[in-house]
């Protein structure tokens, strides 16, 4: 039997398509192992059950009412319960980013056709309380340049605060204040969004910030006031944002001296962002641009670019460039530059996160009577837990232009009135 | 060919593992393998079925497709690994109304469809895993450890990207701080990491001798 040359040959091709199909079977293996969002999956069950929803239960979290689920689910009394609705489901669950676990159960429906849902679902606990609030302290030590005083040293104060699920139904709002060493404010944002239109997929959100150059001239790019109010809309990948936009450096203190004093009107704009901003990390990419003709001034149509991209290796941190220029007419620019190292300390399922970093910003702002160029290097700990960070940083280095020339204007005012200023040695 | 591919395809994107969603909990249990001599020769049997937790269960009997993968190796098995030779993949659905569990294994080949009312009709052919290897074998004579892990999952790494995208751009671009709270570690399913104690292929024989 062995000897048979058919049965030969049939063994033979037997091992070969055995062969050529362990081949094929283990190449998309590696496929699918290594580019797995490359290719559609398809979940489809074919032939097995789907159900009409005949009601719904949710338990385990009270953060989102059962309306504003049926809301975002978009549940009839037409939808059927297959495979893809459940994958649907669950990320636009997930998505809302109040939950860290959402399981879907049918339980027998009253009728053939119909089945009860059952939502599982469990808080995400970096977040606190059922409208899924977090809170930020820091600490910022401050040396300035060798070329000022040592009274010049500060400390700031940073509070924040920010919610994604005010009122149970997905408002969002964030709220962050710098208080400088003199108790005044350094940088103020409030902003607060409605909550995203599903079926347009559209949101809407609300800026408004101050910063004082003084005391934190890597924040403010090019004026001092900002307020926004802004509509965001998904198209493939983009987001085209389009609003009314108020930058003034009109106030005293939170104002970039010699710059524009006003720039409003609408913006339209463009924004490919694929990081989660998270407190570790991502890897990817942000780039925009936008527009804003003045309706103030036409010479003022002002432009926007911003750049950033963050490179993650194994075990050894992230780096970040990121890069923002504003120019306003042909007169005035401002840019600014940072180069961010991460690394993360300490990394488990539960507690306590945190992280080292450490960057290196800087800053050139070109006016029509001046030019004005700053560096700091910012060295500093954060760390997470149950819903606040930590963060305590120390400026190693730190030239700020409107600081120094602050001074000086000082200085001069003190010799004009013929004071001495504290601390000063003659 | 077409039949018999797509719900591999559709498992072999599933078992893949994000490194930004980590979309299992791991747990540890350990079990005792047994040796069963079926007349061809000696067969290691992995019975994980007593390490089915509550959760998997739920996941199972939740009304949609579930899929399942235990894998078995000699070594720890990693989370960005692909999923070794030994593993038995099945898809399983429990129908509501009719209370029968469809199940239909999908690795190792060919694919086979079972359907009952009893959890059973799922687990025997899915928890069950026979290693027959002659090299295998040889080398687990004296004893050993294998690894092996057991995943129950509704939702595919294709799942894990689309929520991180969606998140994403919810961010707006204008809310600072929104999703700085944000831990990533998303769960989406159960995963069972299990140690496998192999005892020596005397010690069992011996001790199925005096139980006789």
């Amino acid at each position: 039997m062995a000897n048979d040359p058919k049965s030969k040959r049939a063994l033979v091709t037997h091992h070969f398509l055995w062969i050529v199909l362990r081949l094929v079977s283990q190449i998309l293996l590696i496929a699918f192992t290594c580019f797995p969002r490359a290719y559609a999956v398809d979940e489809s069950s074919e032939s097995l059950p789907t159900y009409k929803v005949e009601s719904i239960e949710i338990v385990g979290s009270t953060r989102l009412t059962s309306d504003y689920i049926y809301e975002q689910l978009r549940i009839s009394d037409a939808t059927v319960m297959s495979d893809e609705w459940l994958s649907e489901a669950r990320t636009t669950l997930l998505g809302l980013g109040v939950y860290k676990y959402v399981f879907f159960a049918l339980r027998k429906g009253s009728k053939p056709g119909f089945a009860k849902l059952l939502i599982t679902a469990k808080d995400d606990e970096s977040v606190v309380s059922d409208w899924a609030a977090g809170g930020e302290f820091g600490l910022s030590l401050v040396k300035p340049s060798p070329d000022l005083n040592e009274n010049s040293a500060f400390r700031g104060y940073r509070l924040g605060l920010v919610a994604r699920n005010i009122l149970n139904r997905g408002h969002r709002a964030a709220l962050l204040a710098e208080i400088a060493a003199d108790g005044n404010l350094a940088l103020g944002s409030l902003a607060y969004g409605l909550p995203r239109f599903v079926n347009e997929s559209i949101q809407f959100d609300a800026v408004l910030s101050v910063v004082d150059p003084t005391e934190k001239y890597f924040d403010t790019d090019g004026f001092g006031m900002k307020a926004q109010t802004i509509w965001t809309r998904q198209r493939r990948g983009f987001d085209i944002n389009y609003g009314l936009v108020w930058y003034s450096n009109r106030h005293e203190r939170y104002s970039i001296p010699s710059a524009p004093q006003l720039v409003s009107g609408p913006k339209i704009g463009i924004i490919r962002e694929t990081r989660l901003l998270s407190f570790m990390p991502n890897n990817g990419y942000r780039a925009s641009v936008s527009l804003t003709p003045s309706l103030v001034n036409r010479a003022q149509a002002t432009f926007e670019a911003e750049l950033a991209r963050t490179f993650i290796g194994q075990d050894i941190g992230a780096l970040t460039f990121s890069g923002k220029s504003l120019q306003v007419g042909r007169a005035s620019s401002s840019l600014r530059g940072e180069v961010k190292y991460e690394l993360p300390i300490v990394t488990s399922s539960h507690g306590l996160r945190s992280l080292l970093y450490i960057s290196r910003r800087a800053g050139l702002d070109r006016t029509a009577l001046s030019k004005f160029t700053g560096y700091e290097t910012v060295a500093g700990y954060r760390y997470h837990s149950t819903g606040f960070i930590g963060d305590i940083n120390f400026k190693i280095i730190s030239k700020n232009p409107f600081l120094e020339k602050w001074q000086t204007t000082a200085k001069s005012q003190f010799q004009e009135h013929d004071l001495k200023p504290t601390g000063d040695t003659p | 060919m077409k039949k018999s591919m797509a719900p591999r395809l559709a498992v072999m994107a599933l078992i893949s593992i994000s490194p930004f969603l980590n979309a299992s909990t791991d747990q540890l249990s350990v079990t005792r393998a047994t040796w069963e001599n079926t007349g061809k020769g000696n067969t290691i049997i992995l019975d994980v079925r007593e390490l089915l937790t509550v959760e998997q269960r739920e996941i199972v009997k939740s009304g949609f497709s579930t899929f399942t993968l235990l894998a078995v190796a000699e070594n720890r098995l990693k989370n960005d690994e692909a999923p070794p030779a030994m593993r038995l993949v099945c898809r399983v659905k429990y129908d509501t109304w009719e209370e029968k569990y469809h199940t239909t294994r999908i690795e190792p080949p060919p694919i086979q469809d079972y359907t009952g009312t009893k959890l059973d009709v799922w687990s025997k052919s899915c928890l069950v895993y026979k290693i027959s290897e002659p090299e295998i074998i040889n080398r687990l004579k004296s004893g050993g450890t294998l690894y092996a892990t057991l995943q129950v999952r509704q939702s595919s790494q294709d799942e894990s990207g689309k929520i991180k995208n969606w998140l994403v751009k919810q961010q707006s671009g204008f809310m600072q701080g929104l999703y700085s709270h944000m831990l990533g570690d998303l769960q989406l399913g159960g995963k069972v990491e299990i140690l496998v104690d192999v005892p020596s292929l005397t010690t069992s024989e011996k001790t199925i001798k005096n139980q006789k």
